[in-house]
């Protein structure tokens, strides 16, 4: 048995592992930029859209209802369940019982052209990125979720015990302002 | 007319044809087709005339004609093996009877009345290819009746004809037959009420108006068989595709002419309709689909029918159009008992455009042969088409949006055969009416939404839903083949379609996010193989309802990059390939009162058989080059193996995991009022839950071109998922 601190070990390695595959993989570049830069850009906005509304995990339950899984009324869990793992016979990292709700007003997608602004880097820089405009806030209601590991991915499989490191619980407001520019950088 | 008909041949031909088109009832057209000069054969008649109030003609007849050619500008068209006979029984003669008689007023009175009747032609050629033929056609009227006023003077012109019409048909059949395979249009019914019409010669032209046309038909089961013969009597133990109805309530004006556009024998319409209302029905077992038409109009400027090659030098029927232009108003849409799904407003101008550098109008050769595996029978379309300009308008609850500034383009040929199941020539066919596409390419692109009015700011929303506001393919062969019902056991008596369909798309480019300066997220370089084996189409109560037995795609797009859709920066190439097994989809109204779209889908995803048969995804990046194109598998790979939803239980017995979840989705698409704006701006409201017991991805392997593969997760597992999300699409403020 592997202690709680090599586990903890091991899922920030994981998550590090996660991040190189993602950045060096995909070939792309993410970047943040200052709302006050977007009035230095030449823009299109028509041909995009602002997309406001709320999403919904798990309101009531998944459709599962076995011994594990019920509709959050009891001490069954009613969340959504991620399990993954990093060797063949190892054992499952599980982000558990994941539910709540999001609630945002104007985020956008839209494709622009970038030559100018940005303290005079959009000149050199002279691409076309897609554009994410964050909301500005996103509201959390009764956002949770549960981590730790598992001996198997389902809580229903023969010889499970899961392990739980802690448990998180969100409300309020998150303040995401700025874009976010999405724009290729290698080789196709 | 007999100082017309001398004025020109052509013209006299598409006179008599148009005359017999409206009127088709066995009067008229037996003069017409004698005229033609055609050799009657065997013809027996018994007639019995008496003379008291006018004249009654009651005969039954039967005639063959070898051979009808049409001949213009040198070319032949050949209408071979036509014979006129009983529906019922082979050889025998067909009934009719007719009452004449002359009013005081002048005008001539025609009261006629068919039974047992079938006109049928087993071959329709081209003289260049006379070893192939478009296919056989038959036409039964076994209860018509009706009647034909014709009085002198036309509306503009003393010599012209004034003419009333009535024609009601019950217990018709229409049948289509291609190597020994028939479609059928079985239980037909055909209403026509024409009142005031006239026919006058003006300039040259031969113009006909119809003040106010009733018309209806009524098709009691499209049905499907496999006979060398000519179906005869009940077809009621052919499983039925669906039944259909329509009613149009028009009036208009068509104006024939003389002259082809490749040569002075031809004929030229010009036509405009006024559509005041109209439905169309497809229906199966007691539930329909019915579009509902607030009003319409239709124009049709210089539209040529000649027999001259296509420009590819094979000889064809053409239809060749100068301009179309027109509007259709629909006031509701209904699928099942789902209530409307609102209202539908399209508007079309056809006419040549130059795309891409390269100019396209509106044509299509009818050429015999089909697909070239399935026999002599079948029709060719070498097409083209070329929409200068369209918009699609979609309200509800009085909320309207406008897709706007469409175009299309394309060319190619289309098949269309009658095939039974089996493999000929390496390519298998399946039972059914069999539509192909050989050798297709074209395109289709908008501007996109705009919301609340036609003048409102452009914005994307189309890709929410999975549409692209630009799409245009290099290549498109392939079928879909829409075949009877009744593959499944227990499915006897229900009507529906069955579809299988293998369609290969390539050199394909999807725009998204398209900006004014026409920059935008491009998925181009694509390839797409799509495959659907039996998948059931029935109308139920919840709407139009799709269940697959198969389905296997792959879409492999070879440069997902920013930019124009000629150049950008590319973030590499994506391969998705799906491989489900049940899934359905039942597209319906929202069932609650309030109009809009539903749709709801249930996707199984099965897990990895083979190669050809996984849902697996691949990202690839790096790749080398060879002449500047970036060769695939030569990058690094990130591959998700194995995709599949689960429910993770043994929920039907049989001792394994079972998979009769899947993926559900449940989305609503509607147009509302943004609820987080203070100006109550519309959006495009799109309410979505998504549902999965698990899905489950059976490995995230990082793949080196010389080194292999390393898997980098053995296994991810999604449970219990429940998303519901409702949001509303603006333009960017």
């Amino acid at each position: 048995m592997i202690s709680t601190q090599q586990r903890s070990l091991l899922f920030v390695q994981w998550c590090l592992l996660m991040a190189l595959a993602w950045t060096s993989l995909f070939q792309s570049a993410v970047a943040m930029e200052p709302m006050d830069e977007e009035a230095l850009s030449e823009v299109a906005a028509q041909g995009g859209m602002s997309l406001s509304g709320d999403i919904f995990f798990n309101e009531q339950g998944g459709p599962i209802d076995n011994a594990s899984f019920g509709d959050c009324s009891d001490n069954r869990r009613c969340g959504a369940r991620l399990a993954s793992r990093l060797s063949q016979e190892g054992g499952w990292w599980v982000l558990d019982d994941f539910r709540g709700r999001l609630l945002f007003d104007g985020l956008t997608f839209r494709v622009r052209h970038i030559d100018g602004g940005f303290a005079g880097d959009g000149a050199d820089f002279d691409g076309t990125v897609l554009e994410v405009g964050l909301p500005g806030s996103i509201t959390l209601e009764e956002m949770r979720y549960t981590l730790g590991t598992s001996t198997t991915a389902r809580p229903t499989d023969p010889g499970f015990q899961q392990t739980d490191f802690y448990s998180v619980h969100m409300e309020g407001d998150m303040t995401l302002e700025g874009n976010v520019l999405i724009f290729p950088t290698g080789n196709p | 007319m007999k100082s017309l008909y001398r004025k020109n041949s052509v013209l006299h031909w598409s006179v008599t044809m148009v005359c017999a088109g409206i009127m088709w009832n066995g009067m008229l057209l037996l003069p017409a087709v004698a005229y033609g000069g055609m050799q009657a054969l065997d013809d027996s008649e018994m007639s019995s005339v008496s003379g008291q109030a006018g004249l009654v003609i009651e005969s039954e007849a039967r005639a063959s004609i070898d051979s009808l050619r049409y001949g213009a500008n040198g070319h032949g068209l050949h209408f071979d093996g036509i014979e006129l006979g009983a529906a019922s029984e082979a050889e025998r003669p067909m009934s009719q009877r007719h009452d004449i008689s002359l009013r005081d007023s002048g005008a001539m009175n025609v009261d006629f009345r068919l039974r047992d009747w079938r006109l049928q032609v087993d071959d329709i050629r081209l003289s260049d290819r006379p070893d192939q033929s478009m296919g056989a056609l038959y036409l039964d009227q076994n209860a018509a009746s009706g009647f034909l006023t014709v009085s002198p003077g036309g509306a503009v012109t003393a010599e012209g004809f004034e003419f009333d019409l009535f024609y009601n048909l019950m217990e018709g059949r229409f049948g289509y037959r291609t190597n020994d395979n028939q479609v059928i249009l079985d239980d037909m019914g055909v209403g026509l009420i024409a009142l005031g019409m006239s026919l006058d010669m003006q300039d040259g032209v031969a113009v006909l108006r119809m003040p106010q046309v009733f018309s209806e038909l009524r098709v009691g089961g499209i049905r499907y068989g496999q006979s060398e013969e000519n179906f005869r009597g009940s077809l009621h133990d052919l499983p039925s595709m669906g039944n259909l109805r329509f009613n149009l309530n028009f009036g208009g004006r068509m104006a024939f002419q003389a002259g082809g556009r490749f040569g002075n024998e031809g004929l030229r319409i010009d036509s405009e309709t006024m559509i005041n209302t109209g439905r169309f029905l497809y229906g199966t077992n007691g539930h329909d689909i019915i579009m509902r038409l607030r009003s319409g109009e239709s124009h049709l400027r210089d539209l040529r029918m000649d027999v001259a090659p296509d420009p590819q030098g094979r000889l064809g029927l053409a239809f060749t159009l100068d301009e179309a232009e027109g509007e259709m108003d629909f006031a509701s849409i209904t699928f099942g008992d789902s209530g409307s799904m609102g209202e539908l407003n399209l508007q079309w101008l056809f006419a040549d455009t130059n795309f891409h550098g390269e100019g396209f109008t509106n044509q299509v050769f009818l050429q015999g042969g089909g697909h070239p595996a399935t026999g002599p029978q079948g029709l060719r379309l070498a097409s083209q088409w070329s929409l200068q300009e369209g918009q699609i308008g979609y309200t509800t609850n009085g909320n309207p949006v406008y897709i706007t500034g469409i175009q299309s383009w394309g060319k190619g040929d289309l098949t269309v055969d009658v095939t039974r199941e089996g493999t000929l020539e390496g390519v298998d066919f399946y039972d059914g009416l069999r539509l192909g596409f050989d050798g297709l390419s074209g395109g289709v692109r908008s501007d996109g939404l705009r919301v609340g009015d036609e003048e409102a700011p452009r914005q994307a929303g189309l890709e929410l839903l999975g549409l692209h506001p630009h799409y245009e393919f290099g290549n498109l062969d392939g079928h879909i083949t829409f075949g009877p019902p009744g593959h499944e056991e227990g499915d006897e008596g229900l009507a529906g379609m069955t579809i299988n369909a293998d369609l290969v798309i390539r050199d394909a480019i999807s725009g998204a996010l398209i900006n004014d300066q026409g920059q935008g997220l491009w998925a181009a370089d694509q390839s797409h193989d799509i495959i659907l084996r039996d998948m059931t189409l029935q109308v139920t109560e919840e709407g139009l309802e799709l269940v697959m037995d198969e389905g296997r795609q792959t879409l492999d797009i070879g440069n997902l990059r920013l930019g124009t859709r000629e150049e950008g920066e590319s973030f590499g190439r994506l391969v998705f390939q799906s491989y489900e097994t049940g899934s359905e989809i039942t597209i319906g109204g929202m069932g609650d009162g309030s109009e809009g779209l539903r749709i709801r889908r249930q996707r199984i995803l099965a897990p990895e058989v083979d190669e050809d048969r996984r849902n697996r995804f691949v990202w690839e990046t790096g790749r080398e080059r060879s002449d500047g194109v970036p060769v695939n598998d030569t990058g690094m790979k990130l591959v998700l193996e194995n995709i599949h939803t689960s429910d993770g239980a043994d929920l039907n017995g049989d001792g394994e995991i079972s998979n009769t979840f899947g993926l559900q989705s449940d989305t609503r698409i509607d147009v509302r009022p943004d609820p987080r704006r203070d100006d109550g701006a519309l959006g495009l409201g799109i309410e979505n839950r998504t549902r999965f017991r698990e899905l489950n991805v059976g490995s995230v392997d990082l793949v080196h071109p010389t080194g292999g593969a390393t898997t980098a997760l053995h296994g991810i597992s999604l449970q219990n998922m429940d998303v519901r999300s409702d949001l509303v699409a603006t333009p960017i403020r």
